[in-house]
């Protein structure tokens, strides 16, 4: 039975001692062990091979770079998916060629709460009031890929992708249903009179 | 979409930000305090992000596996291949990252590093990950609208970011803290933007108690398209 693989922190450890090519052949392992991991995140977000690849060859170049301000303050998949991330955010800003969110988006007839003076204040209590208006009208699927969409801006393709989504018609079944319990809750609240 | 949906959108999209309270991404997966704990439970946004994160570290295989290996052999070609480059040229490292990063394999691939999307007033070429310097994204130099957001790189270790922005005098118009890497631009700033009028920004990383780990350098930017919002 071949030994067990040292984890990757054991591995960070141990490079740490290394120099040359000895560390630099170190790195090299560590980083193929999150090839497929990185592989697959990037082409559910993308959806493309090729986008994917490119995406996946930054994130590498990125930690690369940037190696040595990896502390160990926290995994090493953790401290590789937070480059991950950010680089394809920023992947989707510069490919988007059309809003992801479609400018007839039912989502605008929702009636939201009124605009008032632009007291900070007043704007964080707006604010906390859709939160939990959300929270208490959508259950927790719906209200990350909610989310996903219209605050991160993914397209519907990619979230169903990256959540794995395996019902009839992915991320967009689960956003019809939570247009269709917000504006029904919301027309409740107002028809009462009261606020949000 | 009109103004008025505009408006709605961001109004819903504000209910979903990041606030200061939200939990840095690096550590939605780990330990978190009972604070933290109470706070995702009830935070669409970080419940968001732990979703992504937890797909990226379960990486569980799927329909699309073929695809997914093709890209991760892909991946690994192009290494190898950058690789054998690095030891048929002399050189004192036989990284195939420093060889891709030359851009001797892929130039196509890492066009996208040295590609300067926007005016460059202001810009820094920071590095994001060193320990002291946040690197920005935008807005940064002349924009022919108003930005939706403020966008920054994250920085390890960084727990939250204050944001500052201001006019070229100094006069601070609008300042908050997150723990994501952007913020919406809000009505205070954006009724500042008149056609030419700029103002600068900067971004401070702190850690979680409050320390600071990081700053930007002050960026600028000013619309040269109408106002976003009428003035009352």
């Amino acid at each position: 039975m071949p030994p067990a693989r040292e984890s990757d922190e054991a591995l960070v450890g141990e490079l740490r001692r290394l120099t040359g090519d000895a560390r630099q052949q170190a790195i090299d392992e560590l980083f193929a062990r999150h090839y497929t991991r990185v592989a697959r995140w990037c082409f559910r977000l993308t959806g493309d091979r090729d986008a994917a690849a490119d995406l996946a060859q930054d994130v590498f170049l990125k930690a690369h770079r940037h190696f040595d301000s990896f502390q160990g303050q926290a995994r090493f998949s953790t401290w590789l998916y937070a480059i991950v991330r950010n680089e394809a955010f920023g992947w989707r800003r510069r490919a988007a060629t059309t809003p992801a969110v479609d400018a007839d988006d039912a989502l605008v007839d929702v009636p939201t709460p009124e605009a008032g003076p632009e007291d900070e204040a007043l704007a964080d209590s707006r604010r906390k009031r859709l939160e939990t208006f959300l929270a208490d009208t959508l259950d927790d699927r719906e209200r990350t890929v909610f989310t996903l969409h219209y605050a991160s801006e993914m397209s519907l393709d990619a979230i169903t992708r990256l959540l794995r989504l395996e019902n009839p018609s992915g991320a967009k079944a689960f956003i019809v249903s939570a247009k269709r319990k917000i504006a029904r809750a919301a027309g409740r609240v107002l028809a009462k009179g009261e606020r949000w | 979409m009109s103004p008025d949906g505009q408006e709605k959108l961001t109004q819903w999209r504000q209910a979903i930000d990041a606030t200061p309270d939200c939990v840095a991404i690096e550590r939605l997966l780990g330990d978190l305090t009972p604070a933290e704990e109470a706070h995702v439970d009830h935070c669409a946004r970080c419940q968001a992000e732990r979703a992504l994160a937890l797909e990226f570290e379960q990486s569980v295989p799927g329909a699309d596996e073929a695809d997914v290996q093709a890209v991760a052999a892909e991946l690994q070609r192009r290494i190898a291949a950058a690789r054998t480059t690095a030891m048929s040229r002399p050189s004192r490292s036989l990284s195939p990252w420093l060889q891709l990063a030359a851009g001797v394999v892929f130039a196509a691939g890492l066009a996208y590093l040295v590609w300067d999307r926007e005016p460059t007033i202001g810009k820094t070429d920071s590095d994001v990950y060193r320990s002291n310097t946040v690197s920005v994204v935008g807005p940064v130099g002349d924009l022919a609208g108003p930005p939706a957001r403020f966008e920054w790189t994250l920085v390890s270790g960084a727990a939250r970011y204050r944001i500052d922005v201001r006019e070229v005098d100094s006069t601070p118009v609008w300042s908050a803290t997150t723990a994501d890497v952007s913020v919406a631009a809000p009505p205070a700033v954006l009724q500042m933007l008149v056609p030419g009028k700029a103002l600068v920004w900067d971004i401070t990383a702190l850690d979680a108690n409050g320390a600071v780990v990081a700053h930007s350098a002050e960026q600028r930017f000013r619309i040269t398209g109408g106002s976003p919002l009428k003035r009352k």
